[in-house]
């Protein structure tokens, strides 16, 4: 878990272009939109690539972003919880 | 009294230092390369850092320029904001295009695609000012900043209150540096930028920049110049319907070709496409003084806007830098400056400037 | 200071090769929905809105025996520039000693061509025909390609304000002749379908896999068309007895919602903003607007954004207003100008268009558009408000008024 959050930070910063920030600068429980890092709505969407791109994972309605996008947190819980299912296939 | 159109405010980002102030082309900087960049300010200074985060670098030069303007003019919010460029934000497009055709359409990235547009900065400076006036912006190669003072001044002629940001930008591009270099655009061989002139062979260096103005029709404490008319004409055939446009220009202005003092040229190095341009210049301005500009800051689409920034502090400063290799001194005084220009041989613009 | 007439109109999109076609679907509420026939994409099952002819039919169609380095897009905008300086009845042949000038709009100009040929392009060893494109790409490209073979020598200009453009195109058009610069001017705009716009909406999560559905509450996003559409400006002189005029422009605004670089703001400002000045500078109340051809193009939030203006400009009983996009798809730089050649064709014949693929009125609004064609006695369209909004905040109301004893 501790890796994927620091994989997840160093993608964010680079993706997001979050000039002059390091991965331990970066909060794992902090908000990333409105109050917190004021990330914005394309931001989503460049989220929504990354965890295309980089975990296979597909997230077809931008509203379900609100929740798994809390924070960096959520997003690791929510990559965590999507590789499961293929886990438990390969047991 | 007939209304006349006050340049309020100034500012040029371009390969040269022309941010700051102090400095008029004091120390020109030589490069021997074909494709130069602007040499940029602090962008922070200038830009919130939460949008400077996702800015592409011409829309945080275009930016900067337009903060800058609207300092010199002491003004803090626009009637309207209208921009020019050719190619627009060149990079994001050329980035979502290239990253389209390599991943096969698949895993693009958002914020090229929302930056690629050509209104992107417009838009930007608009959302930074939270300024809900008129907004747009033109893209007709070497008339798209031409379009945007004529749209202006139509404006300021409605109501003589409002106050006009008008800027150029465009931003080097190396793959459209290589694939217009197919249709001549650029030198094949590499040029000292102040060996332009005498290169003797086709196409130019490619360049950028972005200069805004503040444009308005009440003449304030730092106002540079006028800009009395603006004159765009397209495909012109030969030197002789170029001279008559321009005596004709001259003439609806209600001036003759001996009332200019000074011509800036948009000469470009390219024996091909300045030919009408030189036989104007030698024939028509024989006895005029002639600057130039591109070997300074390479040709782009909108630099008319530059050239603008040039006339402007000619005329109030009333000097004129020896880094335009002007043909021959400039009496004093300075009153009426013609900027003559040409884009790849295709378009052929002018703009007259008064000093006030 | 002069008046602004139309007296000529030109269109081609999904729904028509030209005024008449596309009239005709429009009556009989036909969609020009369809598979994506002529451009090559891996998304090629999003439905769209083509123009069923191939690159060569439209050449053939313009009556260009030499179409060769002429992009999908000039052709498009030819072909309706043509038809508009027709209608007109404008000789470019003959000296007129008319004052004429062509404003163009594009929000991708050649890059249907560019993207195709971005590798051989690129490399200076391949030769061929596709080397002629080398320029397009450039947004002027396409304005001065048309207006070198119409003949308009006297101003020629190219706007890109996103899904605005043409409309900007017009008021352009208009302030010359205003002001004396021109006597008459063809305004509009043409975008070609590439995969440059398809895949930057699907990549937004605005593209609908579906059919759009413009105000309905189940709304998810645009479908992309193509198409070109201008109409003719004239100033009062030009307009003598006669001649058939379409409407005048009576009113115009272009304003900014200063809001988010891509998203409307949610309660509407910058689209209220525009519709309200345009309706002031033609010396009307809101009462006396007879239809509103909206922007609508079913993605969540421009539908919400314009719906919310709308409401509160006109209140809970607006006039009669829908979206034409569900018929054309999102023609992206050309929406302006074909809107305003269906709001040209609402003022002539008295009649309003039905929003298609409308069910279900939006939750936070009290207002629905109208669903069916109203046209004839019920209904008599004096004055039509034209919206178009886009990326970068633009917002930009157009007012069509018609003309006494038209």
């Amino acid at each position: 878990m501790d890796q994927l959050i620091l994989e997840l930070k160093k993608e964010l910063i680079e993706r997001l272009n979050l000039e002059g920030m390091t991965p331990e600068e970066l909060d794992e429980n902090m908000p990333l939109f409105g109050e917190g890092l004021g990330l914005d709505s394309i931001d989503a969407l460049e989220i929504i690539v990354l965890l295309d791109k980089n975990y296979q994972i597909k997230i077809t309605d931008p509203k379900d972003g609100k929740k798994i996008f809390y924070s960096i947190k959520t997003i690791a819980d929510y990559i965590t919880e999507q590789r499961k299912p293929v886990a438990n296939t390969t047991i | 009294m007939s209304l006349k159109y006050y340049i309020q405010g100034v500012s040029a980002i371009s390969p040269q230092q022309t941010f700051d102030r102090t400095v008029f082309l004091d120390e020109p900087v030589h490069y021997e390369e074909n494709i130069i960049k602007s040499i940029t300010p602090d962008f922070k200074l200038y830009i919130h850092p939460v949008p400077l985060r996702r800015m592409s670098r011409i829309i945080r030069i275009g930016m900067s320029a337009a903060k800058m303007c609207m300092q010199d003019a002491d003004l803090a919010m626009p009637d309207g904001i209208i921009t020019g460029t050719g190619y627009g934000c060149a990079d994001d497009t050329i980035k979502f295009l290239e990253e389209m055709l390599v991943n096969k359409e698949q895993h693009l990235t958002p914020t090229h695609f929302t930056q690629s547009t050509y209104n992107a900065l417009s838009g930007s400076i608009a959302l930074s000012l939270k300024c809900n006036n008129y907004n747009t912006t033109y893209v007709h190669r070497a008339f798209s900043f031409e379009s945007g003072i004529m749209d202006a001044m139509m404006q300021i002629a409605d109501d003589s209150a409002k106050r006009f940001l008008i800027g150029g930008f465009d931003e080097t591009d190396i793959h459209h540096y290589t694939i217009t270099s197919r249709v001549g655009y650029y030198k094949k061989e590499v040029v000292k930028n102040f060996e332009l002139y005498s290169s003797g062979t086709v196409g130019t260096i490619q360049g950028e920049g972005a200069s805004f103005i503040t444009l308005g029709a009440s003449q304030t404490e730092n106002s540079y110049c006028t800009i009395d008319g603006v004159k765009t004409a397209f495909g012109i055939k030969d030197a002789e319907e170029l001279k008559q446009t321009v005596v004709k220009f001259l003439h609806g202005n209600g001036i003759s070709i001996a009332d200019i003092d000074l011509v800036i040229s948009g000469r470009s190095g390219c024996v091909v496409n300045d030919r009408l341009l030189i036989e104007v210049n030698t024939d028509v301005f024989a006895d005029t003084p002639i600057a130039y500009y591109k070997h300074l800051t390479g040709d782009y689409s909108a630099s008319s806007a530059f050239a603008t920034w040039l006339a402007s502090r000619i005329l109030k400063e009333q000097k004129v830098p020896g880094a335009l290799l002007a043909s021959k001194d400039t009496a004093a005084p300075i009153k009426k400056i013609l900027y003559l220009n040409q884009y790849m041989g295709g378009e052929y613009s002018m703009i007259l400037f008064s000093k006030i | 200071m002069s008046r602004v007439y139309i007296t000529g109109i030109g269109a081609i999109s999904a729904i028509g090769n030209d005024v008449e076609e596309t009239f005709q679907s429009l009556i009989e509420e036909r969609s020009g929905i369809g598979t994506m026939d002529y451009l090559e994409s891996v998304h090629s099952a999003i439905p769209v809105f083509e123009v069923k002819l191939s690159d060569e039919e439209l050449a053939r169609m313009a009556g260009l025996s030499d179409a060769k380095g002429l992009t999908r897009t000039t052709l498009l905008a030819f072909i309706a520039a043509q038809q508009a300086v027709k209608d007109a009845g404008m000789d470019m042949s003959v000296d007129s000693g008319l004052r004429t000038g062509f404003i163009s709009a594009t929000t991708c100009g050649g890059m249907r061509e560019f993207e195709k040929y971005y590798h051989d392009l690129l490399d200076p060893d391949k030769k061929g025909d596709f080397a002629l494109f080398a320029d397009t790409l450039d947004s002027a490209d396409h304005t001065e390609k048309v207006a070198a073979i119409i003949g308009v020598k006297d101003y020629i200009s190219t706007v890109s304000t996103a899904c605005s453009s043409s409309s900007n195109a017009i008021i352009l058009g208009a302030q010359l002749i205003k002001h004396g610069h021109l006597d008459r001017v063809i305004c509009g705009g043409a975008d070609s379908l590439c995969k440059f716009t398809i895949n930057g909406f699907k990549i937004l999560m605005i593209l609908d896999s579906e059919p759009c559905r413009p105000f309905d509450q189940s709304r998810a996003g645009i479908n992309l068309g193509e198409g070109a559409a201008y109409i003719v400006l004239e100033s009062d002189a030009c307009v003598k007895d006669g001649r058939t005029i379409w409407g005048e422009l009576t009113g115009y605004s272009n304003t900014n919602d200063a809001f988010h670089q891509t998203a409307s703001s949610p309660n509407g400002d910058g689209a209220l903003l525009a519709m309200q000045h345009a309706i002031e500078m033609a010396g009307l109340s809101p009462a006396e607007i007879s239809y509103i051809n909206a922007h609508g193009t079913a993605t969540e939030n421009n539908d919400l954004a314009e719906g919310m203006a709308i409401q509160r400009l006109f209140g809970d009983e607006p006039p009669a207003f829908s979206s034409t996009k569900a018929y054309t798809g999102h023609t992206l730089a050309a929406a302006g100008s074909l809107e305003a050649v269906f709001s040209l064709l609402a003022i002539a014949n008295d009649t309003v268009y039905g929003n298609l693929n409308f069910k279900k009125q939006m939750d936070e609004l009290n207002i629905s558009p109208v669903i069916i064609n109203i046209d004839g006695d019920p209904i008599v369209v004096h004055h039509v408000l034209s919206n178009s909004f886009g990326f970068g905040g633009s917002n930009t109301s157009l007012l069509f008024s018609k003309v006494k004893d038209q």
